[in-house]
């Protein structure tokens, strides 16, 4: 068999963006094939068939009516909860997926600049959360004016844009922080839930200055007026009133605390994957 | 362009108190370099070392002059097929080697172009689409080359790419080697057989225990390396057949059969393996695979290491 080659055919120069945006959209493929956008979209819709079960069942969608019930479960369901779990998922799974899949051989060995090709995972992971927990929120909202007052819909739209916003910046900081431990160990997971989950809670609870060092102490300060905060908050908040009157922190402070805690774990992040050996046996095994 | 592709400088690489490779100077030039050495010489440890997966413990190696790690410029010159073949699931081998090339910064409808040449190169046109789940040791073998011979690199780094391929992919593999060599961009290969390494260069570097043996043309160590009768395991569902066959042959020292597998001891590997190709390339008897083991090299190399 004779093999015949082809003529000469250099790869054309890039830049970091063109780099980057192969990272993402490989990335996103790779979520939509292995069907792990479908099992997110299915989490993310779930709590918005809570109020259609209960209007079903009783009657109504709740006791507290729609727009207080929309406001618990975007709280205390998606931000508190949900969110930092597909974060953790997602972002450990960032570079842990290659090591796991062996693939990260072809990766290391192309010339694609190891931020580019984090950045752009980061970004395709973060997209399709994104897009995953605005469809979820927009269910619910949905859900809740149906089942509620129709006629409230347009006036209380804003509070779905809200939470929507606030979800995008909780993301981020939460799979920044998971992609840098999956990116220094091999089985980040388990941390990652002690101290999100764990950590986070004991220490909005504990008095002083502590709580500034959790996440969901600045996604707190963006929530829509009125609404009321998690049980450890207002338990804190009961406690030792005056002292932490005197800590909380704007919305403008918190959106540029949660965009530093992204930064900044993302260039620890990609500091740990030029350093790291990914391909040693400790990794591969 | 300096002819020095690969120059290493009393190169060390440990882990934990396991030498990979030991105070290795050598330098490599254009042209088809064979890495020979048994499991665990240090081959694919060195192989990493130059593509930068690794940093040395001791010692400095230098890719087209300049140190490999982390260095994007020196990597957009290397093309490398590793020693196993891992894909992302859900692809097919097409997609597979298209989006290798466009991680090289190539876009999308000239990457295409590129994995379809080097899909045909490597002879998987007909099943490139499929996925790569549903393909043999031999065709995933093929696309691993595939995505490393898709872009025109100065290097191709190919680590044991013989393993795993029946006799007919072999052929299409030597040639297209023989080809890019030819074609003035250096290869370097790695096996732990020495007839595949013969089958296309002369030039080869001998590793034992991480260290440096030997380097040079490869038919000053033959006659060492004849002196020992040679082992290949065969797997077919015509044993009787072909043990008859290799009866028949002087050469011959020894046949053992088990199973649907047998066992040739022969005092001429070079003439065994090009019977079986051309008992595979007649039709005359299906030959499922060809094993060599390691055992071979290693008591050459034991052999080598006395004298």
């Amino acid at each position: 068999m004779t093999v015949d080659m082809p003529g000469p055919m250099t790869a054309p120069g890039s830049h970091f963006v063109g780099y980057t945006g192969t990272a993402f959209s490989h990335a996103l493929l790779l979520l939509w094939r292995r069907k792990h956008l479908l099992v997110l979209l299915v989490i993310t819709l779930l709590p918005g068939l809570l109020p259609l079960l209960l209007w079903f069942f009783s009657g109504k969608a709740s006791h507290s009516g729609p727009k207080s019930f929309f406001n618990d479960m975007a709280f205390h369901v998606y931000l508190e909860n949900l969110v930092p779990l597909v974060s953790v998922f997602f972002g450990c799974s960032l570079v842990s997926e290659e090591l796991d899949n062996r693939t990260i051989h072809h990766i290391l060995t192309r010339p694609i600049p190891r931020s580019a090709w984090l950045l752009g995972r980061f970004m395709a992971f973060t997209t399709a959360s994104f897009l995953s927990f605005a469809a979820g929120l927009g269910f619910l909202f949905g859900a809740c004016a149906l089942t509620g007052n129709i006629q409230a819909v347009s006036s209380n739209l804003m509070i779905l844009i809200h939470y929507i916003g606030i979800t995008a910046f909780a993301l981020l900081p939460y799979t920044a922080l998971c992609t840098f431990w999956g990116a220094s160990m091999k089985k980040p997971m388990v941390l990652s839930l002690v101290v999100i989950i764990g950590w986070q809670n004991l220490a909005l609870l504990m008095p002083g200055v502590v709580d500034f060092l959790t996440i969901e102490k600045y996604i707190q300060e963006l929530l829509p007026e009125g609404t009321v905060g998690n049980t450890q908050q207002s338990l804190a908040l009961t406690i030792l009133e005056a002292q932490k009157q005197e800590y909380l922190v704007g919305t403008g402070w918190s959106i540029a605390a949660l965009l530093f805690i992204t930064g900044l774990f993302m260039l620890l992040a990609i500091w740990m994957v030029r350093r790291r050996e990914y391909a040693s046996a400790r990794f591969q095994q | 362009m300096s002819s020095t592709v690969i120059e290493s400088r009393c190169l060390s690489r440990w882990f934990g108190e396991v030498i990979a490779v030991n105070n290795l100077s050598l330098t490599i030039g254009s042209g088809i370099t064979g890495l020979l050495g048994p499991n665990g010489a240090g081959k694919t440890t060195l192989l990493k070392l130059a593509l930068g997966l690794y940093s040395p413990s001791r010692g400095m190696i230098r890719i087209f002059g300049e140190p490999p790690r982390n260095n994007l410029k020196v990597l957009a010159r290397i093309g490398y097929c590793p020693e196993s073949d891992y894909f992302y699931d859900h692809m097919s081998g097409f997609e597979f080697v298209c989006w290798m090339v466009r991680l090289r910064g190539v876009d999308s409808r000239n990457a295409r172009k590129m994995a379809e040449d080097a899909c045909a190169m490597t002879g998987i046109s007909h099943r490139m689409h499929d996925p790569v789940a549903s393909y043999s040791q031999g065709m995933r073998r093929r696309i691993s080359i595939a995505q490393a011979i898709a872009v025109e690199v100065d290097l191709l780094i190919l680590d044991e790419p013989m393993a795993g391929l029946d006799p007919e992919s072999r052929e299409v593999v030597f040639n297209l080697i023989r080809k890019i060599a030819e074609s003035g961009r250096a290869v370097v290969f790695s096996s732990h057989i020495l007839y595949e390494i013969e089958r296309v260069t002369h030039n080869v570097v001998l590793l034992h225990q991480g260290g440096l043996i030997a380097q040079g043309d490869i038919r000053e160590i033959r006659e060492l390396i004849d002196e020992h009768p040679h082992t290949v395991t065969i797997e077919t569902p015509d044993t009787q057949r072909l043990a008859a066959f290799f009866a028949a042959q002087s050469t011959t020292a020894n046949i053992d059969l088990k199973d649907s597998r047998i066992t040739v001891q022969t005092r001429d590997p070079n003439r065994l393996y090009q019977q079986l190709n051309d008992l595979v390339l007649d039709d005359s008897m299906e030959i499922r695979s060809i094993h060599c083991p390691d055992d071979n090299l290693q008591s050459v190399f034991e052999y080598l290491v006395k004298r």
